[in-house]
């Protein structure tokens, strides 16, 4: 059994009346202790994944459809306590927002022996012991002497570690990370994504990291899943994925990032505009940006296929 | 520190400013209280001798600086018409204004917060709409109708509360209070209005902040995260708290007339008819003097609310 399985998935805001999808039935499993990439651009849907398994869709958004596993246990239909009392314990996240995703007004140590205390039954002593702890893991100098210190007081990248140190205090099995250093200086990014990477190794937990940027991706995940207009394309090793995509639109996204040495001026840019959520035909979302579209691409949604390890979805992939 | 000495410093000049137009607006119409104390019939050398012996024969500016350099002793002086000690007046009347002010600002806040907290959590359903529209209602009425509305309606039709004046604390706690209901009601509704207002849109702003998404996202319970939503959203409501209850002295002159209570509305309107310049001055200073202490707290206490602010 995998730790977290998203099946079909649909997500949905009501807007004028009808219900405007942004999610559109993605599945994807990841087994504990597994790191995967969840990737695509601004508008993919990727955001609204994360925060559904998690029950924290902006109202009035909702899942329409489909079911979240989280260790075999249905969280669509789970009760508000119960999700209260799995997010920041066994599941939990970090947001984009490094800079405002601490309460201004409370000392990090106050915020971050509430959670702990919300959790772990601890007095309120060892909680703070625990939080030091914590601190200490995401590389906090003098963690102990910092506890007092209001957010303002720290730079944007150690924001986001006292955010992570929230994060893993009480021990995630899966930690979701979405887009954890878009709001970060690069050389910050960098250290961040290090950051994870050793915390995964040093806990043992599962990671979905969400991102656009394929090169950190690469740097972590062991997999990785494309998204595109609210649906999954394709879903393989890191590996396999950079050597041999299936996809038009993963190849068309990889060949995306420059690498040094390309000549100025070779940047390969996909054509054409993101999709506009509800205004999506009933075929492949990418089918209009697509190079090797076929007739039935606009008019029918592609079946996801396996390959051993790799899932694909797309009519021209098909053999 | 320094910017409290500012703020004092600010204030002291805002008084002096103060000081100066009344003196200068008093001054534009040239009635002597001579007229009032001496009588319509008086003579002309009568009226000079009279305007003689208080100074007021002087130069304006050797005027105002008489006044000044004897207030900054910390002397009210002596009324130039009955010659009562002006000290005495305001102690008589201020305790009443203050008493009204304070009733008025707690019934504010006892009503508007919870009123704005209720409204915020339920952004747009119909306890909303109600409270919104009970404010707009607030604000648009004047305080001397809403006044007569009120005795109307406490007084003269359910009689629970007397029509208008004063019961002292020595008759009796609660026939004291009794009488304090309307006049508070009158004076506190139109503020009901604007701090419930301002809480409302202080916390449905905090509401929709990322560090508000964190706390659920770290499964912390309700009650929790309603504590951290109402601390950061303190600032605004404590400021726009603060400033209400300096306002509310300039508005309480008017409800102590609707509700004929003896307090310093009636010392200035006395003081005014009878052309009284230096108890003009001293009441409208006192009353601008509260205002400025409203706004140094509500900035100190707005430095004290926010870390950011605090360094």
């Amino acid at each position: 059994m995998a730790l977290l399985e998203v099946r079909d998935l649909h997500v949905g805001f009501p807007v004028a009346g009808r219900m405007v999808e942004v999610v559109r039935g993605v599945t994807f499993s990841i087994e504990a202790g597994e790191a995967l990439g969840l990737v695509g651009e601004s508008g993919s849907g990727k955001s609204q994944t994360a925060l559904a398994i998690l029950r924290l869709l902006r109202h009035p958004g909702r899942v329409t459809r489909g079911s979240v596993r989280f260790e075999g246990r249905e969280l669509t239909t789970a009760s508000e306590a119960a999700m209260r009392s799995l997010r920041g314990s066994s599941l939990s996240i970090v947001f984009q927002d490094a800079l405002s995703g601490l309460n201004p007004v409370f000392p990090i140590g106050t915020q971050l022996t509430d959670v702990i205390m919300a959790h772990r039954g601890l007095s309120r002593r060892a909680a703070r012991d625990a939080a030091v702890e914590a601190l200490g893991l995401v590389g906090i100098r003098d963690a102990a002497g910092r506890l007092g210190q209001y957010p303002h007081q720290f730079s944007g990248g150690m924001r986001q570690r006292v955010l992570i140190a929230m994060a893993v205090a009480c021990r995630p099995k899966l930690l979701i990370a979405d887009e954890p250093t878009t709001a970060l200086d690069v050389t910050v990014q960098a250290q961040i994504v290090a950051l994870l990477h050793d915390l995964r190794a040093r806990l043992g937990l599962a990671l979905l990291f969400i991102t656009h940027n394929l090169d950190l991706m690469a740097e972590i995940c062991d997999r990785a899943v494309v998204l595109y207009g609210g649906m999954m394309m394709e879903d393989a090793p890191v590996g396999a994925l950079f050597a041999a995509p299936l996809q038009p639109y993963s190849r068309a996204l990889l060949e995306c990032v420059p690498r040094l040495g390309d000549r100025a001026g070779s940047l390969r840019p996909i054509e054409g505009a993101s999709p506009v959520p509800g205004r999506l035909g009933p075929g492949c979302p990418f089918e209009p940006r697509c190079g090797v579209a076929l007739d039935r691409c606009a008019a029918e949604r592609p079946p996801e296929q396996r390959r051993g390890d790799h899932r694909v979805a797309c009519w021209a992939a098909a053999s | 520190m320094w910017a409290l000495l500012s703020r004092l410093l600010g204030s002291a000049a805002v008084l002096v400013a103060v000081s100066l137009v009344l003196f200068a607006l008093i001054h534009a119409n040239p009635v002597s209280p001579a007229r009032v104390v001496l009588g319509n019939d008086a003579s002309e050398e009568d009226i000079a001798q009279f305007d003689a012996d208080n100074g007021l024969d002087r130069p304006v500016a050797e005027q105002y600086l008489a006044w000044a350099s004897r207030s900054l002793r910390g002397e009210f002086g002596r009324s130039l018409v009955d010659d009562t000690s002006i000290s005495r007046t305001i102690a008589q009347t201020m305790p009443v204004t203050v008493e009204l002010v304070l009733w008025a600002f707690l019934l504010a806040l006892v009503l508007a917060i919870p009123l704005g907290i209720v409204s915020a959590l339920h952004e747009d359903r119909w306890v909303d709409h109600l409270a919104r529209a009970l404010a707009t209602v607030g604000v648009s009425i004047p305080g001397f109708w809403l006044g007569l509305m009120l005795i109307a309606w406490g007084a003269v039709g359910l009689g629970w509360f007397p029509a208008g004046g004063y019961v002292p604390w020595t008759e009796g706690a609660l026939p004291h209070l009794r009488s304090m209901v309307l006049p508070a009601m009158a004076l506190g509704l139109y503020y009901v209005a604007i701090i419930s207002r301002m809480t409302r849109s202080a916390v449905a702003d905090v509401m929709m902040a990322d560090h508000v998404r964190v706390s659920r996202a770290m499964g912390l319970g309700r009650g929790r995260i309603m504590v951290y939503i109402l601390r950061n959203a303190l600032s605004p409501i404590v400021t726009v708290a603060a400033m209400s209850f300096g306002y509310m002295f300039g508005w309480a002159l008017i409800v102590e007339q609707v509700f004929t209570l003896p307090g310093m509305s009636r010392a200035l309107l006395n003081a005014i008819f009878r052309r009284d310049y230096i108890v003009i001055l001293d009441v409208v200073l006192i009353i601008t003097a509260f205002f400025l202490a409203a706004n140094i707290v509500a900035d100190l206490l707005y430095r004290l609310l926010d870390p950011r602010i605090a360094e």
